[in-house]
């Protein structure tokens, strides 16, 4: 079962073509990979899923929603978060408070809540944040992000996205530049949670963690979807290593 | 002690103008041109709901802070898709057209003539008579603004203000909508400037185009940069500083032409000095030269 879609995605940065009618299929409750080649259109394909650039052709959709007209925020209202290559996070926020600001529908950001309203929620989330910095193995400490490593802040972009109980979470090159031991806690994680259900959509150039952690492998050259399917059968077919090795 | 009081009441009004315009520079990390205006719509509207339909002053402020309301969500609407040296600029457009209205809806707001015998003001039994009453009056009502902008900039909702601040690219990742949090802090910034306008209405009992100019704007823009923005006490400190400080040229004896002029370099070389070697303003949180945005 499939549980987001996207089909004929055409993307062009001027004349650059970034995405050349590509269609892809990411099954419900798996790690799928997304490998290929620097420019191969991996992030801009995160980028139309997520809403933040829209296709000039194609859409994507899940369960029946067309995401492609949808704006980034409702999209991840949806259940559908993300993370990018480099951490996005607030830097003069604790890891405690980013967390906490991931957290979807929070009464008190509304106008009236935040003037007379009660802070239960408030505590609830508090309290599931300092689950998840557990789950990710983070002490919260009161460091600014600033002061963290970029393995802790690539850990936390990941924790942020578990705030929201996503149906999807997207991770872009969550492993570059991390460490062993930020290797570890993130497999670990990431493996969690595909027991509890979540659907993974992985970017990464790292075959061994990609024959490591992930069910199925999509390959993308030049913007076209090369194959998908079974990552064992993918990462043994020669129309990987010809993309690789640029032919 | 008249004069006295006179300083602090124009304290606390100034520093109530300067707290609403943190809400946007501090806490939203959206620099703005507006408050002279939204200071003038509440004034206006206050004045005229008082001197028109002679409503009690409860009822007037109510009047004007629902104008300013009114109109920081039109703006918002226009300013949606606007960040940066745009957004300052069309506030600045904002500005303008505001303070031509002031001057050229003559029908409303009696044109460069203004509008005279505003009411003084009163909350329910107490009735400001003397310049006591009405220094305690405003002092309480800068209280109450502080309170209320600390309350929303303290939890969740300060929180994503704080989030589209550094990066609106992760609050709309995070399923915030980065519009209605923009209106929420305009509105917020837009009322609690109509309330000091209020005040100043109520409180000279005149007013006219020249009090809610682009150089007002400029002003309250100037105390926050010199206080230090994203905290409470920083506008109160710019405010007070750019308050007081010129007052103290009254006792050099210099002519009231020479004295204005001296204020003038004394705003441009704090700014100057501050910018240079104190960017974050006297008790700032934030850097204006956007060293510590990463």
């Amino acid at each position: 079962m499939y549980r987001l879609k996207c089909h004929s995605l055409t993307v062009s940065f001027g004349g650059n073509v970034a995405l050349d009618n590509c269609a892809v299929e990411f099954t419900s409750g798996s790690i799928s990979a997304v490998i290929g080649p620097n420019g191969a259109g991996k992030t801009t394909l995160v980028n139309v899923i997520s809403g933040y650039v829209k296709p000039s052709n194609g859409e994507c959709e899940m369960e029946g929603v067309v995401l492609s007209r949808l704006h980034p925020y409702q999209i991840a209202r949806l259940g559908i978060r993300r993370t990018f290559q480099v951490p996005r996070l607030v830097k003069r926020f604790d890891a405690l408070e980013n967390l906490l600001l991931a957290f979807p529908d929070q009464n008190a950001e509304r106008l009236a809540w935040a003037l007379i309203g009660s802070s239960q929620q408030e505590g609830r989330n508090r309290q599931k944040a300092l689950h998840i910095l557990d789950e990710i193995g983070i002490v919260p400490d009161g460091r600014l992000v600033a002061a963290m490593s970029f393995g802790e802040q690539k850990l936390l972009s990941v924790g942020c996205c578990l705030a929201a109980d996503p149906q999807i979470i997207i991770l872009d090159e969550p492993f570059a530049g991390a460490d062993l031991q930020v290797r570890t806690k993130l497999l670990a994680c990431l493996r969690r949670q595909r027991i509890n259900g979540k659907t993974l959509v992985l970017i990464e150039h790292d075959m061994s963690v990609v024959r490591d952690i992930s069910d199925e492998v999509a390959v993308l050259s030049k913007g076209k979807l090369v194959c998908q399917g079974p990552t064992e059968e993918v990462m043994a077919s020669s129309e990987v290593l010809n993309v690789f090795a640029g032919r | 002690m008249i004069y006295i009081l006179h300083i602090a009441i124009l304290v606390a009004i100034y520093s109530i103008l300067a707290m609403s315009l943190d809400v946007l520079v501090g806490h939203s990390g959206l620099l703005s041109l507006t408050q002279g205006a939204f200071f003038g719509i509440g004034a206006y509207a206050s004045a005229q709901a008082t001197v028109i339909y002679h409503l009690p002053f409860i009822m007037s402020l109510m009047v004007g802070m629902i104008a300013a309301w009114f109109f920081s969500v039109v703006l918002a609407l226009f300013t949606a898709r606007l960040k940066g040296d745009f957004y300052f600029i069309a506030t600045f457009a904002f500005q303008l057209l505001i303070s031509y209205a002031f001057v050229d809806l003559t029908r409303i707001t009696g044109g460069p003539l203004g509008i005279v015998d505003i009411r003084p003001y009163a909350f329910f039994w107490m009735s400001a008579v003397s310049q006591l009453d009405f220094a305690v009056m405003a002092g309480l009502c800068a209280v109450i603004v502080a309170l209320v902008i600390r309350r929303i900039t303290a939890g969740p909702l300060g929180r994503a203000l704080h989030c589209i601040r550094e990066d609106d690219v992760i609050s709309s990742g995070y399923g915030k909508n980065v519009f209605l949090l923009r209106l929420r802090a305009m509105a917020v910034s837009a009322v609690s400037a109509a309330i000091a306008g209020v005040l100043y209405a109520h409180y000279v009992t005149f007013i006219d185009p020249s009090s809610f100019t682009f150089s007002e704007s400029v002003l309250v823009l100037a105390m926050v940069v010199i206080g230090g923005s994203g905290s409470v006490w920083g506008p109160v400190v710019g405010a007070s500083t750019l308050i007081l400080l010129p007052e103290l040229l009254r006792f050099v004896g210099l002519s009231s032409s020479t004295a204005s002029m001296l204020r003038q370099i004394m705003y441009g070389s704090a700014l100057i000095g501050l910018m240079l070697w104190r960017s974050q303003g006297l008790i700032g949180k934030y850097d204006f030269r956007g060293d510590d945005r990463v």
